[in-house]
């Protein structure tokens, strides 16, 4: 088939329609997800306590899974400590609230901030650990810490802790607070990923060497990256600390957090934006309607973990993108086949110069 | 006594060989760090408790059908799951084993519920004493059962066709291929191996020691802590691995308080990662001779 430059350039009218879509993918993106901020800003108005009480653990779900993704997905450290970060943020919240007079949402920042502090001393450690060996470095302080704290007399060791009747919070505060840290730390890494840093992070991430000879010092990007996702991660854990009410060690640094971001990222898409929040509803789904099944719903998750990284590893919302791109290509083709036969044929170039920049990462 | 608690952690050393060795085999090997260790080792536990309280037979005989099952389990998830992930890295076979670990945790819970069960047999309960000191028979059978497995393995890498083929797969995948040997077969024989292996060290944890669904992650650090000590896939570093942290959980504890024994364990793994990430002693099992 012959085609001339012409030819090609003249589109079927479907074929432009689908093109114009294309390109306004990441701004529709960005509007579904503006009204979905905005419905879910209006929550309290029709949801009930039940629902919000739902809601909150969902947008913690996303905030954790976001986080860990920042250094999992997007850093290449496959961590299995950040359940470290969520019991020290449940712990500070309730020592700061049982002994110190300051404001909540202070004593809330300031679990955030130490759940960063401590994650930059295990950066200091871990970081020149590659790959598995990072990994269970990693897992090996969660493990030491929880054993620390099942010891720890000032914290009641394995009894734990009850917070101040003051720290009872109303289901919408905590509803807000849930939503404001997801948005926050949603906006944050998405700006993030894309600016300088967060390049130097990806290009560390694929070939350190190579990142090093183009003078990108890995040392101090991954230590930042680190600390972000355990101040997020140590926030939501305050959050959750200011829910139960009471704290104990085994939950608050259960293996089950880390082991949940984990889930959430790879079905949802490994260092992808959207990744994170479409793999928690997907989970947070399973975890309802199987709720009365707590051991079947977790062998669902764990069989779909590995289904996915057998079949489609990149993650469910990738695999979304490609299908709908492939299903609007199939429609258009359909559409023009009675006009131009080179449709087909631009459209596959303009897929190829165009690649994933286009509808990926909405 | 320092000494009883020297001696004391010397055979303690001895299971921590064995529990570590099918780590060592599939990360010399395949280069595979196999975050379902723990639950190899519990799942051997279990099979081999379900088998004793069926037979009413001693708990290591079991071992003569839970170790085939194993290797045929293992084999299998070598094959089906693990050999075709090898090409996309690292990361990937990281996820995979732990999609492993999640789906054993919850079988384990689903099958045999919460509870911490053991394994009982007339040797649990009793003691050798060893130059005045008196340590438990089973930790005693451990050593030998690590001492045996080593030399055996050592035995089958060196000397039978199997173990070249292994020792050839491990060093050049693709020149081993371009010899004829089939690489995909060797793989899957060799984490059929290392899950054997495992079920000898799982029972003898069920015999030392409770378990329960979600016990292997513990056993998988403690397994990284010798493998890493003994330089990640070497057969004699995990021998000298094992039976160093052996005492020195059992002296350190002594000092500290038995309660903190996982704590040091976990913060000794960490220092000596941080310290020397390639361990202290021996070669993979592919490169050494």
């Amino acid at each position: 088939m012959k085609t001339s430059p012409a030819s090609a350039a003249r589109l079927a009218p479907a074929a432009t329609w689908w093109r114009s879509l294309s390109r306004l993918a990441p701004w529709l993106g960005w509007g579904v997800l503006g009204v979905l901020v905005l419905l879910a800003a209006l929550g309290p108005l029709y949801l009930s306590a039940f629902d919000l009480v739902l809601a909150f653990t969902l947008f913690n779900y996303m905030t954790m899974a976001q986080s860990w993704n920042l250094l999992g997905g997007y850093g290449g450290q496959f961590s299995l400590g950040h359940s470290l970060f969520v019991g020290a943020g449940s712990y500070t919240i309730a020592v700061l609230l049982l002994h110190s007079g300051l404001p909540l949402l202070l004593d809330l920042v300031l679990s955030g901030l130490l759940a960063a502090a401590l994650a930059t001393l295990a950066a200091l450690l871990l970081m020149r650990l590659r790959e598995a060996y990072f990994s269970i470095g990693s897992l090996g302080l969660a493990m030491a810490a929880l054993t620390w704290m099942l010891n720890w007399s000032f914290t009641g060791a394995t009894s734990g802790l009850n917070l101040p009747p003051a720290a009872t919070l109303d289901y919408s505060t905590l509803y807000y607070l849930a939503l404001g840290l997801l948005v926050a730390t949603t906006l944050t890494i998405v700006l993030l990923v894309r600016s300088p840093f967060g390049l130097r992070l990806m290009a560390i991430r694929d070939d350190q060497e190579a990142a090093a000879e183009l003078g990108v010092n890995s040392f101090p990007v991954k230590l930042v990256t680190f600390a972000i996702s355990a101040f997020f991660v140590g926030l939501a854990g305050g959050l959750i600390a200011l829910n139960k009410l009471e704290i104990e060690p085994d939950s608050a640094f259960s293996m089950n957090w880390v082991i949940t971001m984990i889930i959430i990222t790879i079905i949802g898409g490994i260092a992808t934006s959207t990744g994170p929040l479409l793999g928690a509803v997907v989970f947070f789904t399973l975890q309802q309607v199987l709720q009365n099944s707590q051991a079947l719903s977790s062998l669902l998750t764990g069989l779909l973990l590995i289904l996915i990284i057998r079949l489609a590893p990149e993650g469910l919302w990738p695999l979304a993108l490609k299908l709908g791109r492939r299903l609007g290509e199939a429609l258009v083709s359909r559409l023009d086949r009675s006009g131009s036969t080179t449709t087909a044929t631009a459209l596959a170039a303009e897929e190829a110069v165009r690649g994933r920049s286009t509808l990926s990462d909405g | 006594m320092v000494l009883y608690h020297l001696i004391d952690g010397f055979f303690l050393g001895g299971l921590y060989v064995t529990i570590a060795l099918g780590l060592t085999l599939v990360f010399g090997v395949m280069n595979t760090v196999n975050l379902a260790q723990g639950e190899v080792l519990i799942g051997s536990a279990y099979l081999t408790y379900t088998l004793a309280s069926l037979t009413h037979l001693d708990p290591l005989l079991c071992l003569l059908l839970v170790a085939p099952i194993m290797f045929v389990i293992g084999y299998l998830v070598q094959r089906l799951l693990l050999n075709p992930l090898i090409p996309r890295g690292q990361e990937t076979l990281l996820v995979a084993t732990f999609g492993l670990l999640l789906v054993a945790e919850t079988l384990f819970g689903l099958i045999y519920g919460n509870n911490t069960l053991s394994l009982s047999a007339s040797y649990t309960l009793t003691g050798v004493t060893i130059f005045g000191d008196t340590v438990r028979t089973i930790y005693v059978i451990a050593l030998v059962a690590a001492l045996f497995l080593v030399v055996g393995t050592h035995l089958l890498l060196t000397y039978l066709p199997l173990g070249k083929a292994i020792r050839a797969a491990a060093e050049d995948p693709g020149a081993a291929a371009s010899i004829g040997i089939n690489v995909p077969l060797v793989y899957g024989i060799t984490f059929g191996l290392a899950a054997a292996i495992s079920a000898v060290g799982g029972t003898l944890i069920g015999l030392s020691f409770g378990f329960g669904p979600t016990t292997g992650s513990s056993w998988l650090l403690r397994s990284f802590t010798v493998i890493v000590l003994g330089g990640m896939g070497s057969l004699w570093g995990t021998l000298l691995g094992g039976l160093l942290i052996g005492v020195l959980e059992e002296v350190a504890a002594s000092i500290v308080g038995p309660q903190f024994r996982d704590l040091i364990v976990f913060a000794f793994l960490v220092i000596v990662l941080i310290v020397r990430p390639e361990g202290f002693f021996g070669q993979r099992v592919g490169v050494a001779k």
